[in-house]
């Protein structure tokens, strides 16, 4: 017996039988097993606590009113990264704009019931064109409650220009208003909000800001009431941003409420951090916004896989307007999403948007 | 004829040496997979 064993054979084989038995427990392991074998992901869940109700009052979201008119501003002045401080901006003779200017701006009010019956009053954002802003929140009753120190807050959600070179409207009527800015802001934005002005820019802010300012960073999700909190993203955005965040509401019976400025950190990134983070975030009940998926109206179609993707969230109210694009607004309608209609109202162009003057109650 | 014979059975050890092969591949691969999850 001993004599027929042919002891190179037996290397050969066993040669053969490592690389196999290496490479196949490789293989197994990185793909029928992987699930098993891979370390699990430290998940954190945040329980942000809950609220009773919300209130969501869109102030403008009408950012400019002719699409060509800013991006020839935009062009003229070398492209969409361009310091967004240092770009002439068309503010007369323009048809379709507010008394000729192009400038609007974003705003939103938000109303939020806290389980002790207590109601969070927040101003998100101060649009852009300050003779708009004042003219909206005048009319919106905004102005009243920022003289009268009602509004509890402002967070701004992102640097760009028509979130926030209209500062100088909350300004005027409220200049120690506490504020939540993200993470990111440029040194130009904390300028501007101290009294500086760009005139370049035809940007002024002459009610300088003395209250508290806190800046919000993306390591954590930020509660800043119970069932209220703001979460931050790190993103590089055009014209010389950095930074965004967006509102995580959660509404007891209801489920989780996102309210966005403009969505730079992108929709379907948002609601993922959403269900990776926050405890109930597998129910995101409603989205209100800008959702920046067709700001200028172009389509792409790497866009239909995004509106698509939508429904795997369970989303059921989407009130979206400002750069989300008319398109996308339309083949969400199309898609059979639930998008929440406006009125077309106060220069807001069509209903298809939630627009100025319209609300969302999440009660 | 004889010389035959032992040709084939010199072939002998194949089986063996496979099957103390995979074993010892496996072993390898998890003692890798463990030091780099250790590493990490
Ligand atoms: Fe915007
Ligand atoms: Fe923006």
């Amino acid at each position: 017996m001993e004599k027929d064993f042919s002891r190179r054979s037996f290397v050969k084989g066993m040669a053969v039988g490592t690389l196999a038995g290496y490479f196949g427990a490789a293989g197994l392991s990185s793909t029928v097993f992987k699930s098993q074998l891979l370390p699990k992901e430290k998940v954190n869940l945040v329980d942000i606590g809950q609220i009773k109700g919300l209130k969501i009052k869109v102030i403008s979201e009408t950012s400019w009113y002719d699409n060509n008119v800013f991006l020839n501003d935009v062009k003229k002045a070398g492209g969409l990264l361009v310091n967004q401080y240092e770009i002439p901006w068309t503010r007369e003779g323009v048809k379709a704009g507010y008394l000729g200017d192009n400038l609007g701006g974003f705003s939103t009010y938000i109303e939020a019931e806290l389980m002790d019956g207590k109601v969070m009053k927040i101003l998100l954002d101060s649009g852009w064109n300050p003779h708009w802003m004042d003219k909206r929140f005048k009319e919106e009753g905004i102005a009243e409650k920022l003289a009268k120190k009602e509004i509890d807050f402002q967070v701004i959600s992102h640097e760009h220009i028509d979130h926030f070179f209209g500062i100088e409207s909350t300004m005027r009527h409220y200049p120690d208003i506490p504020m939540y800015v993200p993470k990111g802001f440029y040194q130009d934005g904390f300028d501007l909000l101290k009294g500086k002005s760009f005139p370049k820019a035809n940007v002024k802010n002459d009610h300088p800001h003395k209250g508290k300012v806190t800046v919000l960073d993306s390591k954590q999700v930020n509660v800043l009431y119970p069932g209220i909190a703001l979460m931050t993203f790190d993103v590089p955005i055009i014209l010389r941003v950095f930074g965004e965040q967006a509102f995580v509401f959660n509404v007891k019976d209801k489920g989780i409420v996102l309210v966005t400025g403009c969505c730079h950190q992108g929709i379907i990134s948002y609601m993922e951090e959403v269900r990776k983070k926050i405890v109930g975030g597998e129910k995101i009940y409603a989205v209100q916004g800008g959702l920046h998926i067709s700001p200028f109206e172009d389509w792409d179609p790497q866009y239909d896989d995004l509106i698509m993707a939508f429904n795997k969230y369970g989303v059921q109210k989407i009130g979206c307007n400002h750069c989300t694009g008319f398109i996308t607004a339309e083949k969400m309608i199309k898609a059979g999403l639930p998008v929440v209609k406006g009125t077309a109202r106060h220069m807001s162009k069509r209903d298809i948007y939630l627009g100025n003057g319209d609300e969302l109650v999440i009660t | 004829m004889e010389e035959d014979v032992k040709e084939v059975k010199k072939e002998k050890g194949w089986g063996s040496g496979i099957l103390l092969g995979l074993l010892v591949g496996i072993v390898l691969f998890v003692l890798t997979y463990q030091l780099l999850l250790m590493a990490k």
